[in-house]
Order: structure tokens, then sequence, then C-alpha cells
């Protein structure tokens, strides 16, 4: 077990570009930044002219490690000890499994839980995870802008399902699929989210039997689409986030209307996570339903936004209560549906995938494993630490495997969706489960288990 | 009147007997049992089938079962096929078989033990198997109505089905209970799933009062003509 445990958290930041091998240390874009005249200049993001290829991303681990410290600060100052916020947590938990297994990598056992059911119980039945999709609206002020999912953009989405919501409920993250393979497997007539988790356990290490003799088994996302909620800031490149405009996106509505063209939204996340961590205690969720929050044209930066160089950028994250696989508390994630233009390699439902199962499969980002790195959105991978050429060591079945997507499915709303890849259990491990078709991720690439650090990779 | 004392003593030591003879005993294979009679638990409905904390079925012989769960949601499961209650094939648990998953569909605890109740019978058994993987102990507790007549337990040290049951000499046994009294560590012990009920029945036999009295009767016939003989010399010269 190396040292970098207080580093646990799951968020799952996506390079905005250089996906495999960037390094935010190293490639930082410097930009003046506007300087403020009066009240009334406009202090958005738009005028900076910025290229979507200057964009870097950087380590979400710092990021997440300052929320969790932020958690905490706020139930300190609402009088709320860590012992009683876990103790409310466990009345209504999310339903997850445990499991232990020594890791052949580095001979060290390693523990954690999973969302569903176990899939080695000897029963097997569908284990429905009830999730709650919050249409995350932003609303500057200001400048005025405003980003919603739940309005049209047609001339990004086109004129028949033509907003982020209706394009992202309508995906095969949320929609069965008659016979959908993974690695040349037939998973039956399952989702993307429940494909990937039957095909992750499909045999047990040694190659026999598990998931593949269990037609039963099934993790199904109960989904409930809340009413929209509003986050509300004033756009300021050096608040809590602004608007930004970029040459050769698409788009055609008005700057007065809803998700202008060309523009996005880049939010501070320190700020932002406040905001969900209120909007989740407004709407009383129990810690047993995830909130999914949708967001449209939006992505985070690590502090105000600036010229989004050195602290941009997140295209989702998920998160929990607590570091504490047992008992994580409430868990929610949030992402956006894809455009396509101004990121390289994401397509519609490739955030909202990785952020779907990295929440299934670490609910509470600290499914310890031995350190990997130096692949997917992961730079660097040192033995131990927790720079940020670290590595990382916890479950995220996303972050390896960053920038790759399934092939299209066409739904029958029309519409072709493509969802991350994303690595299986044994990658991480090395033992505990035989992927389908023998592989170590849903599409095939990774044909072995991770490396060591250093140097990282895959086998 | 020395011989009536005789014989009512002859008969008390008979039933002492009997009671002496009617501790049940564990049987692990369905040899053992010899049952003569069983109850397929795929006329509780099809795979997915909610079985409630009570319900009622019937054996091949049309004996009538009626079971209790400690929860009210568990259901029947299909081996190897179920698509919405499945069970992993084991021993004694064949591709197919239609088996009591005492599992909440809605908390996913388990909802055992299982108690199945009859008519009076030699025996019952049956295979069941922990949901979690590996070695569990399985227990069974024989009951004749509300008299406990034993409890007996069973290991299966892999995980795999195990055959638990009971067997008397007479017909004793109304009701059985069966449990996971041990299992893997971070367990349910109360999430296991059963397979078809067998049952061991007495074979029907002539009612014991009237053939017992019918072969006292004749027994005694002879006795009674002698000694109606002997005390009635006009008896005696009027049969001459």
């Amino acid at each position: 077990m190396n040292s970098s445990s207080t580093l646990r958290l799951a968020a799952a930041a996506l390079a905005l570009a250089g996906l495999a091998t960037a390094n935010a240390a190293t490639t930082r874009v410097t930009m003046p930044l506007p300087v403020p005249v009066s009240s009334d200049a406009d202090l958005s993001g738009e005028s900076l002219n910025i290229s979507p290829s200057t964009l870097k991303s950087r380590s979400a681990r710092p990021v997440v490690r300052n929320l969790q410290a932020a958690a905490q600060r706020r139930r300190q100052a609402a009088g709320i000890s860590e012992a009683q916020a876990q103790a409310a947590a466990a009345a209504q938990p999310l339903k997850i499994w445990q499991y232990t297994y020594t890791s052949p990598r580095d001979g060290n056992s390693y523990s954690g839980s999973i969302v569903g059911s176990d899939p080695r119980l000897n029963g097997a039945r569908t284990t429905s995870i009830p999730v709650l999709i919050v249409p995350l609206r932003i609303a500057f002020t200001g400048t005025v802008r405003t980003f919603d999912p739940t309005k049209p953009d047609t001339g990004c989405l086109g004129g028949v399902v033509n907003t982020g919501l209706a394009q992202a409920m309508g995906s095969p993250l949320f929609n069965p699929v008659s016979n959908y393979t993974f690695n040349g497997v037939n998973m039956g007539n399952v989702t993307f989210i429940d494909g990937f988790q039957r095909a992750q356990f499909w045999q047990d290490a040694a190659g026999g039997p598990m998931v593949n003799a269990k037609p039963a088994f099934h993790t199904a996302l109960q989904n409930t689409v809340a009413a929209t909620q509003t986050v509300t800031m004033a756009n300021d490149v050096n608040g809590s986030g602004a608007s930004y405009r970029f040459s050769g996106t698409c788009g055609s509505n008005a700057n007065s209307v809803e998700n202008p063209a060309r523009t996005y939204a880049f939010l501070d996340v320190n700020a932002l996570d406040v905001q969900l961590n209120n909007i989740i205690t407004a709407l009383n969720v129990p810690p047993s339903t995830f909130v999914l929050f949708l967001t449209y044209r939006t992505y985070m930066t690590d502090g105000a936004p600036g010229t989004l160089s050195g602290n941009c950028c997140l295209l989702g994250y998920h998160y929990a209560d607590f570091l504490n696989p047992t008992n994580p508390g409430h868990t929610y994630g949030i992402a956006g549906l894809d455009i396509g233009e101004l990121i390289p390699s994401t397509y519609n439902t490739s955030t909202l995938s990785h952020e779907i199962l990295e929440w299934i499969n670490d609910p509470s980002g600290s499914n310890l494993v031995p350190q990997w790195g130096n692949i997917g959105q992961v730079g660097g991978c040192t033995s131990t630490g927790t720079g940020a050429d670290a590595g990382q060591d916890n479950l995220e079945t996303g972050d390896p495997m960053s920038g790759l997507n399934h092939a299209g499915v066409v739904m029958p709303n029309g519409i072709t969706y493509f969802a991350q890849e994303n690595a299986f259990f044994s990658w991480f491990l090395g033992t505990g489960f035989m992927g389908a078709g023998g592989k170590f991720s849903s599409n095939g690439t990774f044909g072995g288990y991770a490396k060591n650090c250093p140097p990282g990779g895959t086998n | 009147m020395a011989l009536l004392c005789r014989i009512a003593a002859a008969c008390a030591a008979l039933a002492l007997s009997c009671l002496a003879q009617a501790a049940p005993t564990l049987v692990t294979t369905p040899a053992a049992l010899a049952a003569n009679d069983s109850v397929n638990w795929s006329q509780l409905g099809i795979d997915g089938t909610t079985v409630g904390a009570s319900f009622s079925a019937t054996s091949a012989n049309s004996w009538a079962i009626s079971g209790a769960l400690a929860g009210t949601d568990a259901c029947v499961s299909v081996v190897s096929t179920g698509a919405v209650c499945g069970w992993t094939a084991t021993t004694g648990f064949a591709s197919g078989d239609s088996v009591i998953w005492a599992e909440s569909g809605t908390t996913f605890a388990g909802t055992g033990p299982v108690t199945l109740s009859f008519a009076a019978a030699l025996g019952a058994g049956l295979y069941m198997q922990a949901s979690s993987p590996g070695s569990f102990t399985a227990s069974i507790t024989a009951f004749n109505g509300a008299t406990n007549l034993g409890t007996f337990t069973s290991t299966s040290p892999n995980g795999s089905g195990l055959f638990i049951g009971v067997v008397d000499t007479v017909a004793n046994v109304t009701r059985i209970q069966v449990a996971i009294s041990s299992c893997a560590p971070g367990c349910d012990a109360s999430d296991f799933a059963v397979n078809t009920l067998l049952l061991k029945e007495a074979a029907p036999v002539p009612e014991l009062p009237t053939s017992a009295l019918l072969g006292l009767g004749l027994l005694a016939l002879p006795w009674v003509r002698s000694r109606a003989t002997a005390a009635s010399p006009r008896n005696q010269e009027v049969q001459a």
C-alpha cells in the first residue's frame, strides 16, 4: 500500500486535448487576464479568443482533495461530527457489495465496495439503483448567458432531439440495447452500464463460471428526472465562473437565449461543489440514491477560470460524502452531454458513461488498487506519492481510457451514441474476475492488466 | 382379571417402546431418506414469482404443504436459466430446477429460515445452499406439533449444495425448519435457497383400534368359551 491513501477521491478529470500525456505542470498556457475597468465591463471570457488546442488537463486529485476538505469544514461549521454524519448516512445506504483480493501485481490485499449486487453470489437478480437526474441550469449575471440541458440547441444537436437532456435520456446509458456485445460477447438485452458490469464479471479469475452462468444478474439504473435546478453566478473570469466563446464550434442560438452558439460555461469546481451539495440537501435525496447532475456546454476549472490555463479542465467528476468504501454516504456526479466539437474524442455520452461507471465501481472514490499511471488521462507513474506525476491508486475505470470510445450504437431516436471504453476490475487488481473475451477493458484495448509504477502503462 | 392386567402392562410397554424410537435422526442423502413423495416449487409460479411470508403447495401424493418465511418478497428462482431470479447450478441444484430463494427483492436481505409443515411423516429433507459463496453449515429442526424433536446440522466445506433431512421410525414429523447456522465472514445467513422438498410417508395400514380389537377378540374367544363351559353345567348339558 503506498502513502497516497489520502488522495483517493474519485474525480474524473478528462483532458480537453492531449488526453494521454498531458501534464498540467509543464503545459501551462500563459495569457493575460482581462482587467476589469468598471462594473459595466464584460468580465466574461468571450473576448479572450482562446483556442481549444491550448487547453490542457490538470490532475483531478488535488481538486477533489480540496472538495473533501471543504465538505468536512462545512460539516464542522454545522456542528456535525464525522461520526454523526456517517451514522446518519448509514440509515439509508446505497446498495453496495464488498470485496477483498490480494493483487498479484504487488502481493498486497485490497478491499473496496461496488454498487449493485455481488456477482459471486449464487442467487442473481436485477439490482435496481435509484438515480436522480438533475438538469443543472447555469445562469450568469452581468454578461447574461444561460446554459440549460432542457433547452434546445438545434444548431448543434439537430432539430429532432434537440436538448442535452433528451439526447442523454435516449442513450444506451439509460435504455437497453438488444444483443449488446462487449469484446464480441453478447451480454443480452442490456444498457451500456448493465452490459459493462456483466462483461467485467463475466468469469471468475480461473475462467470458471460467474456472470456468464447468471442471466439474471443485472444492474439497473432506476432513473427519475428532477425539476431543473439553477445555479446563478456572476459572469466573471476571476470569480466562480464565466462564459467563453470558441471559434469553429457549433450552434445557432443568439446570446439572449439559452445555450448561445459557440459558447461554453467554465465553473470553479470548488464553488460549484458547494452548490451541488446545497441542491442535494434541498431535494432531500437519501444516500441510497445517486444524484447525477446533467449539464450542457459546461465544464469545470480548479479555481477561478481565468484564461483556462493550468487549472482546466474537468469535464465531469463523481464524489461522495465520505472516503469510506463501506459507507460512502451521498454519492453524486456531474457531467454533460458532449457536443464533440470543442473536446476531441468526446461524443455525446463519452463523459456521462465515464462518470457513471466510475461511480458504480468506486462509489466512495477510495477503492484502493496498486498504483497505476502513464495511461489515459493519468500522466506520470511513480511508485508512491501523491503529486501530479504520481499516477493514481484507485479503481477509476474511466481514467486509464479517456479518449477511447466504443463503436457507435444507433438508438430508436436515430442518434448514434458513443460511450467511453472503460477498464475492467481485473485491469487494476490483476485478479478477481476474467472479463468478457478474456480482455481487461470493455472494448478490447487492454489485453493484460496494469503495469506497476514506474513505468506504468498496460500489459 | 390378572390376565387383563398383563395385557395392559404389555400395551404400556409397547407404547413406551414406540416413544423411545420416536427420535428423528439426520440424513444427508436422498437415498438415506428414501422418500416416497415430493413437493416441486415450480407450482408456486414461473421464474421470478414472488413468494410471500406464507405460502401453500401440494405434494405429488396430494399432501397439503404450508410454508413460512421471515420476509414477504422472496422469489421462485430457476437454476441456471432464470432470467429474473437465477440460481447457480450446484450439487442438488440442476439446471431448470425451481427453487425458493429466501431473499427479499426489495431489501436484498435474506428471508430465511424456511419452515415447511405437513401431515405426520416419517421424514423430510431437501437440498439447500447459501447465496454467499464459501463454506456454510445448514441446520434442520424437526417438530411434532409444537414439540421440538431435535436440531441437526451439516456442513458444506466448499459451499456447494447439500442435502439435509430427518428420518424417524414412526410418522412423527409434522414440520421442519431449515436455516444456515454459519457461513463465510460477511455473508447473510438468512439468504439461501431450498430445492424440492422430499417426504417419507408411512405406508397406509388398517386403523389400529379395529385390527387390535378384532385380533384380541379372536384370541379371547376360546378362553371365553372354556371359562363358560367350566362355570355352567347347564350349558354343558344343553350343549350335550
